[in-house]
């Protein structure tokens, strides 16, 4: 967005001094090149907060307040290529933070219960119940494993994407992915049996 | 269940979703326990991959970019994090070259000055075979220690500046080292007793001071005895 300035006629120039003329144009510039990420980089902050926080709303706040923070710092970041990493990293770590406010935390499941109620009528019961049990094995795994896992799990991302994300080799990346499914298959497998055998 | 020899192997392989090696595919083709088995550990990773894959690919609300820019809009433009950078490392520097530059010059003042001491307190040391010590000159021991934190209650205020030896006084010694020290600092008053060093009666007399006796200090009983 093109932030301009109005001038008074008669008037030669706004009462700007040249610094602060400077610092207009370096936020300006800052600002118009973190916008062009936005569009893409805002649905990434977002599902990362989703998958940790299992509600729309508080996704939503987490994802805003990341960008507002990714943006405060933008001007600090050396290689903008690394700025859906850098924000991924910063959307876990707040849902996370925002998870663990124990307050919030019923409030958040009873709005969460309503929202799949209100989503996916025509889903059943059994199946239902076995995201439920999924969401609740997930944040139970490490926090590396849960995110390459919720990456992997995103559409669109290949395991070289991945890496790149979380800063680490792709082999790295495959066990991650290996060991979070291995573990939740764990967890989950007693209550496949249950909702198959209904 | 599984058999034991394929449990680990057939697990493995349904968790990474890899291709089956030839000889599991043998088993399994023999094997109806691991072939069930398989297809039920199949199975439930599908049900997880399907559930994560609802997790992970929420609608994104159309709300989000719109508050986005909102928030954006409300920041205030603040000083560039690039030029509050640039202007503290300035800051950071400049006190780093005066701190240096001070720190110098009281190094080169301070060893002008102990050439000077030294000089003094050997004419001094001369000096007392020569002569009876009053009585309020008890005892006055030099600490050899430079930078030692310990003040002790008779040490004299100039010795509590960090640079200088600590000396230890006999309380009425004080005002008379007090006073050399300050006629020490006086650069023409220097050269001017270095310029007497030859005889000691003109070093002491030009320093206006009795001499001094230097001897080590007494132990003293803990016990206060």
């Amino acid at each position: 967005m093109q932030e301009l300035i109005l001038i008074e006629p008669g008037s030669t120039a706004p009462k700007l001094g040249k610094t602060e003329w400077t610092r207009e144009a370096e936020h300006a510039a800052i600002r118009s090149e973190f916008e062009e990420r936005l569009a893409d980089s805002s649905g990434l902050a977002f599902r990362v907060a989703r998958g940790v926080l299992k509600n729309d709303a508080d996704a939503e706040d987490v994802a805003q307040e990341s960008l507002i923070r990714a943006f405060r710092k933008f001007a600090r970041l050396r290689d903008r290529n690394r700025f859906r990493a850098w924000l991924v990293r910063i959307s876990f770590r707040l849902a996370l933070d925002r998870l663990r406010s124990s307050k919030c935390r019923e409030l958040r499941e009873a709005e969460w219960m309503r929202e799949q109620e209100r989503s996916r009528p025509a889903n059943s019961q059994a199946s239902r119940e076995f995201q439920q049990h999924l969401e609740r094995a997930m944040e139970e795994l490490p926090e590396k494993l849960r995110l390459a896992l919720l990456l992997s799990a995103m559409e669109g991302h290949s395991l070289e994407e991945i890496a790149v994300l979380l800063s680490v080799p792709v082999g790295t990346v495959k066990s991650r992915i290996f060991f979070a499914r291995k573990q939740l298959a764990e967890k989950l497998r007693c209550f496949v049996t249950l909702t198959t055998n209904r | 269940m599984f058999c034991d020899a394929y449990n680990k192997s057939l697990t493995q392989a349904a968790a990474a979703e890899r291709e089956l090696t030839p000889a599991l595919q043998q088993h399994l083709f023999t094997c109806e326990s691991c072939r069930t088995a398989f297809a039920e550990e199949q199975s439930l990773f599908t049900a997880i991959d399907s559930s994560l894959h609802t997790v992970a690919n929420p609608e994104i609300p159309a709300t989000l970019i719109p508050r986005i820019h909102v928030a954006l809009n409300n920041m205030p433009v603040s000083e560039s994090n690039l030029s509050k950078w640039t202007s503290t490392g300035a800051l950071i520097a400049a006190a780093l070259v005066l701190f240096i530059t001070l720190n110098l010059k009281d190094r080169k003042f301070q060893n002008s000055t102990e050439n000077v001491n030294d000089q003094a307190s050997t004419q001094v040391s001369v000096s007392r075979s020569g002569h009876s010590f009053p009585p309020h000159a008890e005892s006055v021991e030099r600490v050899p220690s430079r930078k030692t934190s310990a003040i002790h209650p008779h040490t004299a205020p100039v010795a509590m500046t960090a640079n200088l030896p600590e000396v230890l006084l006999a309380p009425g010694q004080r005002e008379t080292t007090e006073r050399f020290v300050q006629a020490m600092r006086n650069e023409q008053f220097r050269d001017e007793l270095l310029a007497k060093k030859g005889s000691k009666e003109a070093v002491l007399e030009a320093l206006a001071m009795k001499p001094i006796k230097i001897e080590p200090l007494a132990p003293v009983s803990s016990t206060g005895d």
